[in-house]
C-alpha cells in the first residue's frame, strides 16, 4: 500500500496510534497483527492526533498514519443538502473510517479535516445497534419515508480500499441482508470488485462508482484506478446482478473544450458498460463549503484550489452560468444513451 | 534552516564542534551558528526551554519557514528495559507529566532509528510514576512552544539514553567526558536523519513563493489595485501557476503602467484576470 515513490518517506501506516480504549476490541489486535512491522504509540482520544491544529495535511498523505479509536459520539448522521438524497427522506450516512489513500485534489476532506491520517473506529457493533434503533424509531413513524432508511456508508473515506485490513463488508452485508427497510449504499473509485463476489447481490445493497473522463483521472485523481479498470469491476458487478449506481460528480470545468472531453467520456462509458442495467446516475458540478477551500488554498498546489468561484451561502461552487451549461451539456448528452427518468441532478 | 536546542552546554559541545558553529551571542542565551544551523543552549528545565526556544525561533513567524525544522537534542534517563545507555531514541511522544498533556511529533521520514516516549518532569529527584519509556525535563516545553512556531512534522526531540533510572535509587552523576563521548558517538546517525527531514520538506513549498509576492505587489501598486482586486490577482496568478506549471511572465509587462482613472484600472485589471484564467 505504498503510496509515495519517494524513498525518504515512511511507508503507510509505519505509524499506529492506538486509543487505549481501543485495545480491548478484537478489530484492534486483528489490524495490528496484520500491519505487524508499524510502530505503535498509545493515545488516550484521537483527536490528540486527528484534530491537532498544526499539521500539514498535504505532506502527511504522502506517509499517513493510522489511528485505532472507538466512536464514542455520533454514529449516524442525517444526509448533507450538497449530496443527493434519491428523494429519501431517511436519507444518512455514518462513518467508521475517515479519511482515504486516494488523493483526488477536489477531496471535501481535505478541507474539513485537519489531517491526512486514517482514522478507524474499531467499535462497529455500536453502530450496529445504533441502527437498528433508528430503524425501529423509523418503522413506528411511516408517514415518514414510508418506513425505510437510506444510508451511505463510504461518505468520509473510500472505504474498499481498506477491506483487506478492516474487514467490514461481511457485517454489512448480513446487517443488509437482515434488514431489508435499510438501503445501504457504498462509494467507490477502486477497483475491488472480487470480494462482492463471494456474495449474493442484494437488491437494497448499491455500489456507487465515482467516474470522470480520463483526463480528469490523470490531472486531478492521484492514485486511483484508470477509467478502464473501474469500468470492468463495474459490468463484472452487474453481469452478476449486483445494484450499481453512477457518480458522475464532481464534474469538473476543464478548460475551454470541456465539452468534447464529457462528449467522448460518455461514449466511452456506452460502449463499455450495460448502461440499462445501471440503477440510476448522479449529476453534479464541483462545489465545496467556502472554509474548506481556505484549507484547500494553503496547502494544496492544484488549479482546482484556485478557480474564481462563487460563493453562496457558504458553498462554493461555479458561477451560475456556468454550472448550469455544464449541468444541461452532460445531462442532455446523456438522456441521449440512458433513462431520463433514473438521472439525479444534484 | 535547522535549530538545535540543548539544555547545557556539555551536550552541546560536540555538536558545536562537528558542525563547526561559531558563538554569536551570550545573552539571553548562550548561542552558535553557521549558514544552515542555529543551536541554543536553554539551560535545565522547563522554563529555560520554553525561554529558549521562543528565543531561537522567533524569526520563523516572519517569511517562509516551510524547510525549517527544530530538534531538542539531550540526553535522557531511561524508565524501562526498552532502551539501554547509549541508545540514540527518536521520541513519539512527549508527555508533560505534571501537566498531563501530551504532544506527537508527526514522523513522515523513513529512518532507521528507535523510537520512544518519553515524560518530561519538573523535578527529578523525587518519586514520580514511569509512565513512559524515558524521562527528561525540557522535551514538553519544547514541543509546547514549538508547535507555536512550527507544523508537527517540523517538531523533533531526539535523545540519547545516558542512565537507567529506578525507583527510590538515587540518581548517578555523569562526568562531563562521558556525556560528551555519548553525543559524540551519536552525531552521524542524527545529523542523516536531519538530511532526510530536510529532504522531505523541500517537498512542501507553497504555491506563491517570495519573487512570486514581489510580482504581484509590484502590479499591484503600479495599477493601484484594491484590496480585493490584490487578492484577486494573488488568486488568478496561483491558478496560472498551477495549471501551466508555468508563472505568468506576461505580467511584467503591467510594472510600469499607470491607468489615468479608476474605469480604465478596472478594465486594465479584468482583462489581466481573463489572462490568468485562460
Ligand atoms: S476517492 Fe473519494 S474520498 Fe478518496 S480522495 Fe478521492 S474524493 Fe476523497
Amino acid at each position: 500500500m505504498k503510496i509515495s515513490n519517494q524513498n525518504y518517506t515512511s511507508e503507510t501506516f509505519s505509524h499506529i496510534y492506538i486509543e487505549k480504549d481501543a485495545l480491548y476490541y478484537p478489530l484492534t489486535n486483528k489490524i495490528t497483527s496484520k500491519l505487524n512491522k508499524s510502530k505503535i504509540v498509545y493515545i488516550d482520544n484521537y483527536n490528540e492526533i486527528f484534530s491537532r491544529k498544526n499539521q500539514n495535511p498535504f505532506l502527511q498523505k504522502l506517509s499517513p498514519s493510522l489511528i485505532l479509536a472507538v466512536n464514542k459520539g455520533d454514529f449516524i448522521y442525517k444526509g448533507s443538502t450538497l449530496c443527493h438524497n434519491f428523494e429519501q427522506q431517511n436519507f444518512y450516512y455514518t462513518n467508521f473510517v475517515v479519511n482515504c489513500l486516494l488523493d483526488c485534489d477536489y477531496c471535501y476532506l481535505k478541507g474539513m479535516n485537519f489531517s491526512s491520517n486514517i482514522l478507524f473506529f474499531v467499535n462497529l457493533s455500536d453502530y450496529f445497534h445504533e441502527l437498528s434503533r433508528l430503524l425501529n424509531v423509523i418503522k413506528e413513524r411511516p408517514e415518514r419515508g414510508q418506513g425505510k432508511l437510506y444510508l451511505s456508508i463510504s461518505y468520509d473515506s473510500d472505504i474498499l480500499l481498506f477491506e483487506g485490513i478492516y474487514p467490514f463488508l461481511k457485517e454489512w452485508i448480513e446487517f443488509a441482508e437482515a434488514n431489508p427497510q435499510i438501503t445501504i449504499e457504498i462509494r467507490t473509485k477502486t477497483s475491488n470488485y472480487k470480494k462482492f463476489l463471494n456474495y449474493s447481490p442484494l437488491e437494497n445493497l448499491i455500489i456507487t462508482w465515482s467516474i470522470s473522463p480520463k483526463e480528469v483521472i490523470a490531472k486531478y485523481e492521484k492514485n486511483t484506478p484508470s477509467l478502464e479498470r473501474r469500468l470492468m469491476a463495474i459490468s463484472q458487478l452487474l453481469e452478476k446482478g449486483w445494484k450499481v449506481n453512477l457518480a458522475l460528480d464532481p464534474i469538473l470545468y476543464i478548460g475551454e473544450n470541456w465539452r468534447d472531453t464529457y462528449k467522448e467520456f460518455l461514449n466511452l462509458l456506452s460502449v463499455n458498460i450495460n448502461l440499462k442495467k445501471i440503477n440510476a446516475i448522479t449529476l453534479g458540478v464541483f462545489r465545496i463549503p467556502v472554509e474548506y477551500l481556505k484549507r484547500f488554498k494553503k496547502f494544496f498546489k492544484s488549479p482546482i484550489s484556485f478557480f474564481p468561484y462563487d460563493t453562496v451561502n457558504g458553498v462554493s461552487s461555479y458561477p451560475e452560468e456556468l454550472k448550469s451549461k455544464m449541468i444541461e451539456f452532460v445531462s442532455s448528452e446523456l438522456e441521449k444513451i440512458y433513462d431520463k427518468r433514473n438521472i439525479y441532478i444534484v | 534552516m535547522l535549530y538545535i536546542i540543548s539544555a547545557m552546554g556539555i551536550e552541546a559541545r560536540a555538536i558545536i564542534k562537528y558542525l563547526d558553529l561559531k558563538k554569536t551571542t551570550d545573552r539571553p542565551f548562550e548561542t552558535y551558528q553557521n549558514e544552515e544551523v542555529h543551536l541554543v543552549i536553554s539551560g535545565v528545565g522547563k522554563i529555560n526551554v520554553a525561554g529558549a526556544t521562543s528565543y531561537l525561533l522567533k524569526d520563523t513567524l516572519r517569511g517562509l519557514n516551510h524547510s525549517d525544522y527544530v530538534i531538542n537534542l539531550g540526553i535522557c534517563g531511561s524508565l524501562n528495559n526498552k532502551f539501554n545507555v547509549g541508545d540514540l531514541v527518536l521520541v513519539n511522544k512527549v508527555v508533560d507529566y505534571e501537566r498531563k498533556r501530551k504532544y506527537y511529533t508527526d514522523i513522515l521520514v523513513k529512518h532507521n532509528l528507535k523510537e520512544g516516549s518519553i515524560q518530561s518532569i519538573d523535578i527529578l529527584n523525587r518519586n514520580y510514576e514511569f509512565e513512559e519509556d524515558l524521562v527528561d525535563m525540557e522535551s514538553s516545553a519544547f514541543f509546547e512552544i514549538a508547535s507555536k512556531f512550527l507544523f508537527v512534522h517540523q517538531i523533533y526531540v531526539v535523545k540519547i539514553v545516558s542512565d537507567k533510572v529506578s525507583k527510590n535509587q538515587p540518581l548517578e552523576r555523569l562526568t562531563k567526558k562521558y556525556i560528551d563521548e555519548l553525543i559524540y558517538d551519536k552525531l552521524e546517525e542524527i545529523f542523516s536523519f536531519a538530511k532526510l527531514v530536510s529532504s522531505l520538506l523541500k517537498l512542501f513549498q507553497p504555491i506563491l513563493q517570495q519573487q512570486d509576492e514581489e510580482i504581484i505587489e509590484k502590479v499591484s501598486k503600479s495599477l493601484k489595485l484594491t484590496f480585493s482586486q490584490t487578492k484577486q490577482l494573488e488568486n488568478g496568478y496561483a491558478y496560472f501557476k498551477s495549471n501551466k506549471r508555468i508563472n505568468p511572465l506576461f505580467l511584467e509587462e503591467y510594472f510600469n503602467y499607470i491607468p489615468k482613472s479608476k474605469k480604465e484600472r478596472d478594465a486594465i485589471f479584468e482583462d489581466l484576470k481573463s489572462k490568468l484564467y485562460q
